[in-house]
């Protein structure tokens, strides 16, 4: 089922990704070529199946101890903005 | 023009034999580097006075009577999506344009203290995601076997590196054939190990539950002496596993009379190009010489596994890129006066197409209404692709299989059609998917020139077993160089 | 048409380890901006998490206080969002199978004791802190990642609590046995322990739940209180003027007094929840769980019981005992040592915790020792001392250091008996007021307590109490 130009943009605001309209079009396109190659998975019966983790057996647990981390300014040293020890972004009006 | 050894094997034995000096060796190899690579573009940035330091180093190290490591002073290249502390690293993207990390990834760190000299980053599809390094955002690499065709990706500028006697070996990383597809382009040895046995701390992540930092040289030996060094369970990393004994490389010379490999004929159906074809079936005629048995068996379905693929890892990669913000590092979009904007132009103009594409995908397969039918029915499939495997390899001791349809395509003739491009990694993502260990070997070279490789996979804890095959076949030589990389060669 | 609440609440409990969630940072309070950071917790490019042995082991031994089934297995997944102080645009929680569930406290308020029913627990890492501009000038949110990635423990009530007094004590009580546990300080203030309330109203008896307001921004208990009133105030002005609710998250806004809906459903994140890939299920062994479970310290629950039954306390004094553990350890001292333990408990959270807080003390640093206090409690008992005088001792005790004995004696303030000292004091206070004698023998015997204060004043605060009142009862009815 082919995707609309507003679950494109959707998907783009999920994702956080401006998109000029020559851009959006074009994904609209190449998305719903792979998810039509994807529908191959219809056909793969799978019911009853558990996912299964794939990183390992059991979660390793690491001992409650301190290591010291890096410095204020390694940690700063990539900043685009900072302002004193602080990273800085343009104002947070309300948490989304 | 003076003469670099042509191997890791070959390189050790001549410094051991005091026949190179470490300096030397590395000044000519920059050299080299600063001859060729702005046509092959293998590089996105080259060490070259931490590489003199570092050999001047191991040298002093070496004259004082120290073993500073079975691989000491061997120049390698290194992904541009590891992380490697006072130097660049930016996934070939433009997002981390700039970035610094201030930490060095767990299998460099290996690495060094094995005595390698890291020579430089390679260049990659941005972010790992592609076949053909042509998503780079900063240039294109080019096969050295001609110029005019890709070679693989995403680790394609560690192929060129290899080929082109730029380094003596690489680390690639490997999602879903990222390693073994640009080895077969450029006729190199390529080991995907199995997922865990090597650390991902420190490996720009694309697809967690598939990515596999993999040793590419020239030779089986070669890889296997890599493996060795950078192989191993990392604190820092809770998916790595126990080790297993190191590969010992003198059993790599061992008997494999007797042994039985699967090949799954409903791969070679349809859609291999005719020259592949051909050659995998004189591999096949090639084992069977060496006393191995070939067995037919059926695995799951290619398709089936890239659908799966293309839905599990760029779900994992919408949600591993998201740190890619403007806050912290990298690029950020300028004059960007409130929040929401920071994020999305930081991240439109800083992304390119390819990454996008697969964000918007991965974002898609998770996204309400849409996970159960696509994440977690791929997630099921996923479970069974492993239980048919691990099935199929109660009967053979490995399976052989062409590593891509074709050999390496012409730069520009994929661009257009994101499905043609990812057919490229049909054969290779089962191995990531069921996560058990893969190589990709040289098995001839077309007409034109251009290498074509096939694959061997394994069980758990195969990666000797199949280097070993790997050896038996090829008898330890490594691929000729280009022509036009050529050089002199020690044996 | 009369409306009844259905209270759920959400707390997020900062557990009490040295070192971070995922990686060895210090979750120490209080350090300069980015100073406890490292690549992990900073999301830089190419980390990866590892789990905290001990955060693990202090969830589990909640999930066991409360009576929560532990999960034997359960997983970590990634709850996708962007926002400045999570670097990573995901936070590493459990969704689809969390450490433990069920559970259930028991909570008293306004006389009505209930079980309410916990639903969920399970582990989290916590985000860093945004500054938002404020003061003029200011163009900048600031942010500081010291915190993010502290373990979290996510508590989940059902919505079985009635009104806002009860979500307040429940409130309380999960606050009293994440400290006792030692799992959470519980400082809603530092914001180690912080509270989000869902609410809906619906008619009075009516089946089915009306839609939920979640809501956040509560930093006190007395604020989940106000806020919880104030939201079921707007839903049920809003269902009686024919409206119906949405679910929406809203913020409680303690200056105005009112919450304020941020955003409704239709605006709600979609958080993309999947299993995180970076780490394997989270596998318990039930020998570990039972031997936590085997150490778990009497909870308050039990404390509160044996405090009335060996001492024979109220309840009240017990609840007061029980909800500050220093307190009660401290008064179980003094009461081995007197014969009244209600007594000793009466003055203990009165008298001394009034003169420790004159002082800006807490019972943590109490110079008196418990057992210093018995003499005075003895001879309160035996009525040789007024309970004034034993404050005023106790305030002497704690300004000079010395010990009960050595001030009731320089001090001559042991309580007087003798009668021919009372008669004289009696005497003397009569003496001094003739016009009140003679007004209380011509029938104002509401004077009687002019006589009293007056003698009680001339002996200097010492006279028994009864023994004085006595005596100037009969030394007026005598006609002397």
């Amino acid at each position: 089922m082919p995707l609309s130009p507003e679950a494109i943009r959707h998907l783009a605001w999920l994702a956080r990704l401006e998109l000029r309209p020559d851009e959006a079009s074009r994904l609209q396109r190449d998305l719903d070529g792979i998810l039509e190659y994807v529908r191959v998975l219809e056909g793969v019966a799978a019911e009853g199946v558990a996912a299964e983790a794939t990183s390992g057996p059991a979660t390793p647990l690491r001992e409650d101890e301190v290591t010291p981390g890096v410095s204020p300014e390694a940690a700063l040293a990539n900043a685009p903005e900072r302002v004193g020890e602080f990273f800085a972004v343009p104002p947070v009006v309300e948490r989304t | 023009m003076s003469a670099v050894p042509a191997t890791i094997e070959g390189f050790s034995g001549a410094r051991r034999a005091g026949e190179i000096r470490l300096p030397q060796v590395i000044g000519d190899c920059l050299d080299r580097i600063g001859r060729l690579d702005s046509e092959i573009g293998a590089f996105l940035h080259v060490m070259d006075d931490a590489a003199r330091r570092e050999a001047e180093a191991l040298q002093a190290r070496l004259d004082r009577g120290e073993e500073p490591g079975p691989l000491a002073g061997v120049p390698i290249a290194v992904k541009d999506n590891i992380s490697v502390a006072g130097h660049p690293t930016t996934a070939g993207s433009r997002i981390l344009e700039g970035f610094v990390p201030i930490y060095t990834a767990t299998a460099v760190a290996r690495l060094r203290a094995a005595g390698a000299i890291v020579i430089g980053k390679t260049n990659l599809d941005e972010f790992a995601m592609g076949s053909s390094n042509e998503f780079s955002a900063f240039r294109p690499t080019r096969n050295p076997y001609d110029p005019e065709r890709v070679p693989g990706g995403s680790s394609g500028g560690s192929a060129a590196a290899v080929a082109a006697g730029l380094a003596l070996g690489a680390l690639g990383t490997d999602t879903g054939g990222s390693v073994r597809q640009p080895a077969a382009f450029c006729g190199l040895v390529a080991l995907k190990p199995e997922y865990g046995a090597v650390s991902r701390y420190g490996l720009l992540a694309f697809g967690s539950s598939l990515d596999v930092i993999g040793p590419m040289a020239r030779t089986a030996s070669d890889c296997a002496l890599l493996f060795n060094a950078i192989a191993g369970p990392d604190p820092r990393d809770a998916t790595s596993r126990a080790a297993g004994t190191p590969i010992d490389l003198a059993s790599l010379g061992g008997e494999i009379a007797g042994l039985r490999l699967g090949v799954p004929a409903a791969w070679l159906a349809e859609g291999v190009d005719p020259e592949v074809r051909a050659h995998f079936e004189q591999a096949g005629e090639r084992f069977r010489s060496l006393g191995v048995a070939l067995v037919p068996i059926e695995l799951a379905e290619p398709s089936a596994c890239l659908a799966t693929y293309a839905i599990l890892a760029n779900a994992e990669a919408s949600s591993n890129l998201a740190r890619y913000d403007g806050v912290r590092y990298g690029y950020r979009a300028p004059r960007v006066e409130r929040l929401a904007e920071l994020y999305t132009r930081t991240r439109g103009g800083g992304f390119g197409p390819e990454v996008k594409r697969r964000i918007l995908l991965g974002t898609f397969v998770l996204s309400a209404g849409y996970y159960e039918a696509y994440y977690a029915k791929a997630s099921r499939v996923r479970t069974r692709i492993r239980a048919a495997y691990d099935a199929a390899l109660t009967a053979v001791d490995a399976i052989l299989a062409p590593a891509t349809p074709t050999p390496a395509f012409r730069l520009g003739e994929r661009l257009d059609d994101p499905v043609a491009m990812y057919l490229s990694d049909l054969f290779t993502v089962m191995a990531n998917l069921t996560g058990r260990p893969a190589v990709a070997f040289p098995v001839g070279r077309t007409r034109a020139g251009l290498p074509v490789g096939a694959q061997l996979f394994g069980g758990t804890g195969s990666e000797d077993l199949l280097l070993k095959l790997v050896h038996r076949f090829t008898g330890g030589e490594p691929l000729a160089l280009p022509e036009r990389c050529a050089q002199e060669e020690r044996p | 048409m009369s409306y009844e609440a259905v209270i759920g609440l959400e707390l997020h409990a900062q557990l009490r380890t040295r070192s971070k969630m995922f990686c060895a940072c210090s979750t120490a309070f209080g350090a300069a901006p980015n100073t406890q950071v490292c690549p992990v917790c900073l999301g830089h490019p190419g980390v990866l998490p590892v789990a905290n042995r001990q955060a693990v082991e202090l969830a589990v031994r909640f999930s066991c206080a409360v009576g929560a089934r532990v999960n034997p297995v359960s997983t970590w997944a990634r709850k996708n969002y962007f926002y400045p102080d999570l670097p990573k645009g995901y936070q590493i929680t459990q969704y689809e199978r969390p450490l433990a569930a069920g559970g259930a406290l028991s909570v008293t308020s306004e006389g009505v004791t209930r079980e309410i029913p916990l639903v969920r627990l399970h582990l989290e890492e916590d985000a860093g802190r945004s500054r938002h501009p404020e003061r003029p000038g200011e163009t900048r949110t600031l942010v500081d990642l010291n915190r993010c990635g502290v373990p979290l423990l996510e508590i989940v009530s059902a919505p079985a609590l009635r009104t806002p007094a009860e979500a307040h004590a429940c409130l309380a009580e999960m606050r009293l046995i994440l400290r006792y546990c030692g799992v959470c300080d519980g400082d809603m203030e530092k914001g180690s322990l912080r509270c989000d309330a869902n609410v809906s109203v619906r008619r009075r008896g009516a089946g089915e739940l009306g839609e939920k307001t979640e809501v956040k921004n509560l930093n006190s208990l007395r604020s989940v209180e106000r806020a919880l009133a104030a939201e079921i105030a707007r839903q049920s002005a809003l269902l009686a003027a024919g409206g119906v609710p949405e679910t929406a998250t809203a913020l409680w806004d303690a200056a105005r007094g009112e919450t304020r809906v941020m955003r409704t459903k239709e605006e709600a994140p979609d958080y993309r929840y999947f299993p995180e890939p970076d780490l394997p299920p989270l596998v318990l062994d039930d020998a570990w769980i039972a031997a936590i479970r085997d150490r778990l310290p009497e909870l308050p629950a039990a404390r509160r019981e044996r405090l009335m039954a060996r001492w024979g306390l109220r309840s009240y004094d017990a609840a007061v005992l029980t909800a500050d553990p220093e307190l009660g350890a401290y008064f179980e001292r003094v009461a081995e040592r007197v014969g009244d333990a209600p007594a000793a408990a009466g003055f203990v959270t009165s008298a001394l915790v009034g003169a420790l807080r004159n002082r800006g003390r807490e019972i943590a640093d109490c110079p008196v020792a418990p057992e210093a206090l018995a003499p005075l409690l003895e001879r309160i008992t035996a009525g040789q001392l007024s309970h004034t005088l034993a404050k005023q001792a106790l305030e002497a005790m704690l300004e000079t250091g010395q010990p009960a004995e050595t001030i009731l004696h320089e001090r001559g303030w042991e309580q007087v008996d003798d009668a021919a000292a009372i008669a004289a004091w009696v005497a003397a206070a009569i003496a001094a007021h003739p016009a009140e004698a003679a007004a209380y023998r011509a029938g104002k015997t509401a004077l009687l307590g002019l006589f009293v204060g007056a003698a009680l004043r001339l002996s200097g605060g010492r006279a028994h109490p009864r023994r004085l009142q006595e005596a100037v009862r009969r030394a007026l009815a005598s006609r002397e």
